[in-house]
C-alpha cells in the first residue's frame, strides 16, 4: 500500500558527503545549488552524473502535466521520503491544488480526471511498484487509448528514472528538503510561486546529442528507445556503470543478473549471460554464481553486495537503510556507493526490459 | 414603481441563488469531510488487514476487480512445530504457554522473513512457512535452509531466556519440500482466505515428523538437495515410508555450513 509522506520511515543518512570543489562548482554552474545528494553521491563520476541530470529529464512525447503527476507517483510508490517531499514541493510550486496533489496520492476522485491520464496513473503505480512484474496489458491500455509507441516508452522511461532516483535516495537515506518542503505554504512561497514555479522549470533538462553508432551495437534497452532522448541517456548512464572501475565488471554483471533473475526478465537473463561469458565466466561458473550468490571470482566484500543486490527488488525502507549502514562499515563508503548505483540501475533497467523487451 | 419591482424581483433571485449556491458548498463540503473520513477508515483497514493477510494480497484485492484467483507455482515449504509440546502444556499454567508460545512465534516469524519467507499459517504450535508463493524467488530452497539454520540459533537464543525464567526449553523439528501447490485466495463469499494447497504441504509436515524418528532437527528431501550447493553440510537419513506415499522418502538432515573463504 502506498504509503504518504509523513508516515514513511527515514532513518539518518547512511553514506557520509564528500566535498569534491570542481564537482560542486559543476553543479552550482548548472542548477544553481548543491544539495545534499550531490555531496553524497560525489564519489562515483556516472552515478552523481545521472543523479544530477535524470531527476530533471524533460519528456518529450507527452504531455507535460503527465511527467509532473509521474514524479510524484513514483516517489511515493517507492516511499522515497526524499524525492516524495521534493516532488510534492515542486508540484504546489508549478500551481498544482493541494487538493488535487491529495488526490491523488490516495486515489481517489480520479473520475475528474480524463481516461488517458487514469490509465497513465494506473501505469506508473505498477511499473513503479513492478509486484508482480510490470503488466504488458498497462502499456497496451495506454496504446489503445491513442499514446504512440514511443510516447509509452518514453513514458516508461520516466518512470524507471524516478525509481533509480528514488532508489538512490532511500539507500542512502537522504535528509528531505526541510526548506522546499516549507515554501510552498510560506508567505513568500506564495507571493513568489510564478516566479519559482518558472525557474523550476527552466531547470528541465533534455538530451540534444544523438545516440551516434550502430544500433545493434547499444544495449538492447536502449534500443527499445531509438528515437527518443532517453536512448543517448540511458546509453551514457549504462556505459558510465559498467565501466567504471570501482567494482569489478564481473560483479556488476552478476549483480545486473540477480535483478534479472529475480524478476523473471528472459529478455535481461539472455543479455546478463552473455555479459557474463564475454567477461570471463565460464557456463558452470555463471550458473553456480547465480544459485549461489557466491563465485570463485568474487571476494567476501564482493559476495556481500551480490546478496545485498537481491534485496533491493522489493524493500522497507527501515531494515534496507539500516543494512546499508552495515555493509558500508564492511566494504568501505567507496565501494557501498557504487553499489548502491548499479543496483538502482539494475532494477531500473530491468523493468523497463521487462515492459519493453 | 415598475423599476423598483424588477430590481426587487432580480434581488430575490440573486439572494436565492446565492442560498442555493451556499447550501451546494455545504453539502460538497460534508462530501469531501465524508470521503477523507472513509478514506481514513480504509487506510487502517489496510493496515490491520495486513496482519492476516500478506500485503501484496490485500495490495490486489483493494487495487483490481478480479479476486486473487489461485495458481499453481513453485514454492518451498518449511514446516516447523515444537517437540513435545503437548506433554508441556499439561504441566505449565495456560497464561505462561501462551506467552512462551508468542515468543516462540515472534522469533521464528523474525527469522523466516529475513529469509524471504512468508509465515503463512500458525497450526497450535506449529508454523508454516512459504518461499517464493507471493513473487518470483529464484534462490527459495537457499533461503528456506538458510531460514531453518538460523532459526536453529534464534532457539538455542531463546531457550536461554526461558531458562533464565525458570521454563523449560523447547525443542523443534523442522521438515523442508519443494513442489507446486495452489496458492491464493479461497473459500466462499462469506468467509475466504488466503491460503496454500497441495501435496508438498503435506509431505513438509511428514517428514517434519521425521525429525522424531532420526532424532534429529532440521531434515530436507531429496528435491531440496539437488538444489543446494557444496556450502551446506547434508548427512543422508535411511528412507522411511510415510502416510500417504508409496515410495519411502529420502531425506538428509542439515548440519550446518561450511566455513566461509578468505577476504
Amino acid at each position: 500500500m502506498a504509503e504518504l509522506l509523513n508516515d514513511i520511515e527515514w532513518s539518518e543518512p547512511t553514506l557520509s558527503i564528500v566535498h569534491d570543489l570542481e564537482w560542486e562548482s559543476e553543479v552550482k554552474a548548472d542548477i544553481g545549488r548543491v544539495m545534499d545528494v550531490h555531496m553524497r553521491t560525489s564519489n562515483s563520476k556516472w552515478l552523481r552524473k545521472t543523479i544530477l541530470k535524470w531527476p530533471r529529464y524533460e519528456a518529450q512525447e507527452f504531455p507535460r502535466k503527465l511527467a509532473d503527476i509521474c514524479i510524484l507517483v513514483a516517489a511515493q510508490e517507492n516511499a522515497c521520503r526524499y524525492c516524495y517531499g521534493v516532488a510534492r514541493s515542486w508540484m504546489r510550486l508549478w500551481g498544482y491544488s493541494k487538493k488535487m496533489i491529495n488526490n491523488i496520492e490516495r486515489s481517489v476522485q480520479m473520475a475528474e480526471m480524463d481516461e488517458k491520464e487514469r490509465a497513465f496513473i494506473r501505469f506508473c503505480r505498477n511499473l513503479s511498484r513492478s509486484n508482480p512484474t510490470p503488466p504488458k496489458k498497462d502499456r497496451d491500455e495506454l496504446i489503445r487509448l491513442g499514446y504512440s509507441e514511443l510516447a509509452v516508452s518514453e513514458m516508461a522511461f520516466l518512470i524507471v528514472n524516478q525509481c533509480f532516483v528514488n532508489r538512490v535516495s532511500t539507500f542512502l537515506a537522504v535528509p528531505p528538503m526541510d526548506d522546499l518542503e516549507r515554501l510552498p505554504n510560506s508567505f513568500l512561497g506564495r507571493l513568489l510561486r510564478p516566479l519559482i514555479g518558472w525557474k523550476l522549470r527552466k531547470m528541465g533538462w533534455t538530451e540534444n546529442r544523438p545516440l551516434e553508432g550502430d544500433p545493434d551495437s547499444f544495449p538492447g534497452v536502449v534500443q527499445k528507445l531509438l528515437g527518443l532522448p532517453a536512448a543517448r541517456a540511458m546509453n551514457d548512464t549504462l556505459e558510465g556503470a559498467l565501466n567504471s572501475d570501482a567494482l569489478s565488471r564481473k560483479l556488476k554483471v552478476l549483480m545486473f543478473a540477480v535483478v534479472a533473475n529475480s524478476l523473471d526478465c528472459e529478455f535481461c537473463k539472455e543479455e546478463t549471460h552473455s555479459m557474463a561469458l564475454e567477461c570471463g565466466f565460464t557456463e558452470e561458473e555463471f550458473k553456480t554464481a547465480l544459485n549461489t550468490l557466491s563465485s570463485v571470482h568474487l571476494n567476501t566484500k564482493e559476495e556481500k553486495i551480490l546478496s545485498w543486490t537481491r534485496e533491493t527488488i522489493h524493500f522497507q525502507n527501515g531494515p534496507m537503510q539500516s543494512r546499508v549502514k552495515e555493509l558500508a562499515q564492511e566494504v568501505g563508503e567507496p565501494m557501498m556507493l557504487e553499489a548502491i548505483g548499479i543496483a538502482s540501475l539494475a532494477n531500473s533497467t530491468v523493468r523497463l526490459a521487462v515492459l519493453l523487451g | 414603481m415598475d423599476m423598483i419591482i424588477y430590481i426587487l424581483i432580480i434581488g430575490v433571485l440573486v439572494a436565492g441563488l446565492c442560498l442555493v449556491i451556499l447550501n451546494q458548498k455545504k453539502r460538497n463540503q460534508k462530501l469531501e469531510k465524508l470521503l477523507t473520513h472513509t478514506n481514513e477508515k480504509l487506510e487502517r483497514l489496510q493496515i490491520h488487514f495486513g496482519r492476516f493477510t500478506p500485503e501484496e494480497v490485500i495490495e490486489h484485492l483493494t487495487d483490481s476487480d478480479s479476486a486473487f484467483k489461485p495458481t499453481m507455482r513453485p514454492v518451498t515449504v518449511l514446516f516447523a512445530d515444537l517437540k513435545g509440546f503437548t506433554k508441556m502444556c499439561e504441566e505449565i499454567e495456560p497464561s505462561d504457554m501462551v506467552n512462551i508460545l508468542n515468543g516462540y512465534f515472534r522469533c521464528m516469524s523474525k527469522v523466516l522473513t529475513r529469509h524471504h519467507g512468508q509465515v503463512t499459517e500458525l497450526i497450535g504450535d506449529g508454523i508454516l512457512s512459504l518461499f517464493g508463493a507471493l513473487r518470483n524467488n529464484p534462490w527459495q530452497v537457499q533461503d528456506a535452509v538458510m531460514a531453518a539454520l538460523d532459526m536453529r540459533l534464534a532457539l538455542e537464543e531463546y531457550n536461554k531466556e526461558l531458562k533464565a525464567k525458570s521454563f523449560p526449553e523447547l525443542a523443534f523439528g523442522i521438515g523442508i519440500h519443494k513442489g507446486k501447490v495452489l496458492a491464493g485466495v479461497m473459500g466462499n463469499y462469506e468467509l475466504s482466505k488466503f491460503g496454500v494447497v497441495g501435496d508438498p504441504i503435506n509431505v513438509a509436515a511428514r517428514v517434519e515428523a521425521l525429525t522424531r524418528e532420526h532424532d534429529t532437527d532440521i531434515l530436507i528431501t531429496e528435491k531440496i538437495k539437488v538444489e543446494l550447493d557444496n556450502r551446506f553440510v547434508l548427512e543422508p537419513m535411511p528412507p522411511v515410508m510415510v502416510k500417504g506415499k508409496s515410495e519411502p522418502v529420502i531425506t538428509y538432515t542439515v548440519k550446518g555450513l561450511q566455513k566461509n573463504k578468505n577476504p
